[in-house]
């Protein structure tokens, strides 16, 4: 008993507790797929693929990854100087309603922002990409904030101690040590902002998503199945540059 | 002593940390001159870091005064204390240098206390400053490195990069918070005799915390001994007897 103390039993009565009934109320139950059959016919439309929509559905694609780029990037461009305001040793007096701020930014699903800025300049890729750019500032704010808070504090005490003014010092000291994990945070939130886009489609937000919804309420699986082929190839590729690139920036 | 003008004064001295109930300085008082190397020895927890500190104004005074050129710290606003510092060049056990940066990067920062915002953003330096950051860097013998990152460095050249970084601020006082601490014997005196002779050369006052008698008595024209916060032992190296370097080190 060493490594356990009662209080753990505790804790773990308590946290099977939670899983039984999250259990019941998603309706989980194992003998349900008795009806496994059903994938297997509906996974069998797919083929033959509809080959000869392909080069529409690339360009298609191609506008969801612009969304997801500008979506995320431009996000990192306003997260960095907000994250400085929302980390605890640099923001000052700040700290306290930038970080209200930017939880209550991040409560508000990305559906809805879409939603919003769709009443305000009309459905297509525009309004979804804002809704992915303020989502991802406030997300990239706070993840980037919290590597300031982490960042080795010497190299801070270093530039004090040579007169230098608190931003310079700050700028200096902090963000060449974080760097690799900004960029680490930032091909992430690259990957999530397309299926962010993807779901964004279901509100019109344009691109492969919107595609892929109104091939499927249409019935029509084989090109469904092309679709959904063309987003995981997507996926892949963004996570492999990311990898590439972090291995890059060390 | 060589010269007796007085530059860095620490008067009644003390910091009380909230954590905890002990004073990690009380009541000390120290003047400093021109010209003198100073060792300040003392284990672990006498105080020695948070004199140091206390020195630049990176740590305040609970009570008492520093001051320096008879500038005390407690009247001087956030600006000029800068000012200060940006004539106090200081290394650090940790090196504290800015990672992913190169040798010449790290140097460059050691001027940003006397330059404008807007020039160490964009990374202007002029050609002043350009012959001075090589300068400095062929001083501590790491040319070949110059555009070398810091962090693939060795402990002692790390150690030489800081020293040039207090370098290129042409500073009147050199502190050293346990510079030596982390390196082998060997390297530690190779450090120590670049420090001295640009102590020589600079005519500066330096002020070194160690916790090695050793090098306190071959490198130091002065030694400061602290315990439990207050100072011990005042006078030159020749006056440490074994039985004071016994109590300064005692439990």
């Amino acid at each position: 008993m060493v490594w356990f103390k009662w209080k753990h039993l505790f804790i773990f009565i308590v946290v099977i507790g939670f899983m039984v009934w999250s259990a019941r109320v998603t309706e989980f139950d194992i003998r349900k797929f008795s009806q496994f059959n059903n994938m297997v016919d509906f996974l069998s439309n797919w083929f033959p693929l509809n080959t000869s929509i392909i080069p529409k559905m690339l360009e298609a694609s191609l506008v969801t990854l612009g969304m997801a780029f500008l979506g995320s990037f431009a996000g990192l461009l306003v997260a960095l100087p907000i994250s400085l305001l929302a980390a605890k040793n640099t923001a000052g007096r700040f700290y306290g309603i930038v970080r209200i701020m930017l939880s209550f930014v991040r409560s508000i699903p990305e559906i809805v922002l879409g939603l919003m800025f769709l009443t305000v300049v009309g459905p297509g890729p525009f309004a979804a990409t804002i809704a992915i750019i303020v989502h991802n500032a406030s997300v990239l704010s706070k993840l980037i904030a919290e590597l300031i808070e982490a960042a080795d504090k010497g190299p801070q005490e270093a530039m004090n101690a040579v007169g230098a003014r608190s931003l310079t010092g700050a700028l200096f000291s902090i963000f060449p040590q974080i760097w690799p994990n900004v960029l680490s945070h930032f091909f992430y939130r690259f990957e999530v902002a397309i299926r962010t886009s993807l779901i964004l489609g279901l509100v019109g937000g344009g691109g492969i998503g919107q595609q892929l919804f109104v091939h499927f309420k249409t019935f029509q699986y084989s090109t469904v199945a092309v679709d959904v082929f063309i987003i995981m190839f997507i996926v892949i590729a963004v996570d492999f540059l990311g990898s590439r690139v972090r291995q890059y920036v060390m | 002593m060589l010269c007796n003008e007085e530059l860095l004064t620490i008067r009644n001295g003390s910091v009380i940390f909230k954590s905890a109930d002990v004073a990690a300085l009380s009541d000390v008082s120290l003047k400093f001159h021109k010209g003198e190397f100073v060792c300040v020895l003392g284990k672990t927890g006498a105080g020695k870091s948070t004199l140091i500190r206390t020195l630049n104004g990176l740590q305040p005074l609970s009570e008492g005064e520093v001051s320096y050129n008879k500038k005390g710290y407690s009247q001087l606003d956030h600006e000029d204390l800068r000012q200060i510092r940006s004539n106090i060049g200081m290394i650090f056990q940790h090196h504290q240098l800015i990672p992913r940066l190169s040798v010449i990067q790290n140097v460059y920062t050691g001027l940003f206390g006397s330059r404008s915002t807007l020039r160490n953003l964009v990374g202007f330096f002029t050609s002043e400053e350009k012959e001075l950051a090589r300068d400095v860097i062929k001083q501590v013998e790491l040319l070949p490195y110059l555009n070398h990152r810091v962090d693939w460095l060795s402990g002692g050249q790390r150690q030489r990069v800081g020293i040039a970084r207090a370098l290129i601020q042409t500073p009147e006082v050199f502190l050293g918070d346990e510079p030596v601490a982390s390196l082998d014997p060997g390297t530690a005196n190779r450090i120590f005799q670049l420090i001295e002779r640009l102590h020589t050369e600079r005519q500066l006052l330096t002020i070194m915390n160690v916790h090695d008698v050793k090098i306190a008595k071959r490198y130091a024209s002065r030694i400061v001994a602290l315990k439990e916060g207050k100072v011990v032992f005042d006078d030159s190296p020749e006056a440490l007897t074994e039985d004071i370097e016994e109590m300064i080190f005692a439990y």
